[in-house]
């Protein structure tokens, strides 16, 4: 079977290769919006109880929204569309790296600000030369959850029109043709890994020695 | 000439029925290692952070070398004090001769002067520089850790030195020795350093001066010595145990008891000691020995004798024997 479905990859290679590039384009743009929306938020929370119970809460709700229900809902405003398919993985994307952030920078030792701050740092000093190194592992270990969910979910965009690897599952759905379901699932599935891969390397690349 | 002087200096902290700093006034001479000792809660570290603004009085002022500090930029203020505390909060991402780096980095210093610097204070902490240097702050023992945050203190060479308990978290052992070492860097660097404690024998043991504190005031602002024969109140006293003679014994010196060498006076083969010797040995070695007189005896050469007449005279706190004041 596997076979089989190598074949039919090679016979539609450009179509293959153009829903990969769309399918990696779904994920990136959304894990990106993640990070640039929910590390500033997460260092907001981390400092204000108040801004924490807000916004955190609202994200995890957000989360409990099953992900094809998302897309339903964007429907309506955005149409069949990359956009449709995008914020519903953004969505998606935002609650770990929110709970990372915050949780990471709340873990920061308080004397080790302490001193810091004693030492003469300003605000942003302490953030950037302090704050930020010892909480980019912890971060970064969000941005992989979100990373390795969205690059699994982008699958569902095809659903909606949103395009990615999700094309071959949907049309193998279509035509009860599993050789044609397994040329999108596999590029999933190892997309999803080198993801998770590629991310804990850097995650342990940039640990703080303990 | 001073160095940091306190002027009716008050913390309130709201919902607090009294103040946590109250009205505390003393002056610290520059090159001196002053001590504020008291029990938890009495405000010490409290008036210690005063002097780099981590906490800002509600009423009276702080006077750095005459100035104001609320006249300083407080990022700059910080910048001129040393601060270790008890935590030591070394920065865990960063290598030993970064942590040290910190502070001139900061100021803005040179490169091959900022190297030089951390390997002079590594010497000074008898950390060996070529060892050290690369390590994390994970890598080091709590002693070890602490002596690189001393080193971090002083490494913007700093007008003064402020530490917040900065042994109580190690053990007894290298508490001593750390002591020693602060001690011995102090004879050599002569910094302005105001030194919190709840420990009243590291208190009596580094201090030029004590400041003795309770529920927010200062009740004695005197010399380790004073403060244990002389003691203010009855606070005071059950504080620094001035009652109990046989730990005054051992916190007193035979320096501060003995006299000098009577004109004409030989020694012959009386027992030696050193001068800073505590008196507590002492009196074992008089008891001991059976001798009346022992012999201070410092690098080789006797400069002075001792009697149990004179250590009985130091406990009390009332000086000499009227005898030594006339035969002086």
């Amino acid at each position: 079977m596997l076979g089989q479905a190598f074949a039919y990859a090679v016979a539609h290679l450009h179509e293959l290769i153009a829903a990969t590039g769309q399918h990696l384009l779904l994920a990136t743009v959304a894990l990106g919006i993640g990070i640039v929306l929910c590390v500033p938020l997460g260092v907001w929370t981390s400092r204000s109880p108040v801004a924490a119970a807000m916004v955190i809460n609202a994200v995890n709700a957000l989360r409990v929204v099953p992900s094809l229900a998302i897309l339903f809902l964007a429907l309506p405003y955005f149409g069949l569309t990359f956009t449709s398919s995008a914020i519903a993985l953004t969505i998606l994307a935002l609650p770990p790296i929110l709970i990372n952030t915050d949780a990471a920078l709340r873990t920061v030792n308080p004397a080790v600000r302490e001193a810091a701050f004693g030492m003469g740092m300003t605000q942003w000093q302490v953030l950037w030369r302090v704050e930020a190194p010892l909480a980019l592992s912890v971060v970064i270990s969000g941005v992989r959850t979100a990373a390795v969910e969205v690059m699994a979910s982008a699958t569902l965009a095809a659903f909606i029109g949103g395009g990615g690897l999700g094309i071959f599952v949907t049309r193998g759905f279509a035509l009860y043709d599993t050789t044609i379901l397994l040329v999108g699932a596999v590029p999933v599935a190892l997309l999803t890994l080198v993801t998770e891969l590629g991310l804990s390397l850097l995650q342990r690349a940039v640990r703080v020695p303990v | 000439m001073t160095a940091i002087r306190f002027e009716d200096v008050s913390k309130h902290y709201p919902g607090s029925p009294r103040p946590a700093v109250d009205l505390c006034s003393f002056a610290v001479e520059a090159g001196n290692l002053v001590v504020l000792l008291g029990p938890s809660g009495c405000g010490k570290t409290t008036l210690l952070k005063m002097t780099n603004r981590l906490v800002e009085p509600s009423a009276g002022a702080v006077y750095l070398d005459d100035t104001d500090v609320r006249q300083i930029d407080v990022t700059s203020l910080r910048r001129q004090t040393g601060y270790v505390i008890q935590q030591v909060g070394l920065f865990p991402h960063l290598t030993v001769a970064q942590n040290i780096a910190v502070v001139p980095e900061l100021l803005g210093w040179p490169r091959p002067r900022i190297a030089a610097r951390v390997d002079e204070l590594l010497e000074m902490v008898h950390l060996v520089p070529g060892e050290y240097r690369h390590r994390y702050p994970a890598q080091l023992s709590g002693g070890q850790q602490q002596r690189v945050g001393l080193a971090r203190a002083l490494a913007g060479e700093p007008r003064v030195l402020l530490m917040d308990e900065p042994f109580g978290a190690i053990d007894a052992i290298t508490r001593a020795s750390l002591q020693d070492e602060l001690l011995s860097i102090q004879r050599k660097l002569h910094k302005t350093i105001l030194f919190v404690t709840h420990d009243v024998d590291e208190a009596l043991r580094l201090a030029d001066k004590i400041v003795v504190m309770e529920a927010g005031r200062v009740v004695q602002y005197d010399t380790p010595f004073a403060v244990l024969t002389r003691p203010a109140n009855d606070f005071v006293r059950d504080l620094v145990g001035a009652d109990d003679t046989l730990r005054q014994l051992s916190l007193l010196r035979v320096e501060d008891a003995m006299t000098g060498l009577p004109t004409g006076y030989a020694c012959r083969d009386e027992p030696a000691i050193a001068p800073e010797a505590d008196l507590r040995s002492a009196l074992a070695l008089l008891l001991r020995t059976r001798a009346p007189v022992l012999a201070v005896v410092e690098d080789g050469r006797p400069v002075g004798i001792l009697t149990l007449e004179y250590i009985r005279c130091a406990t009390r706190g009332s000086g000499k024997p009227a005898k030594s004041r006339s035969a002086g």
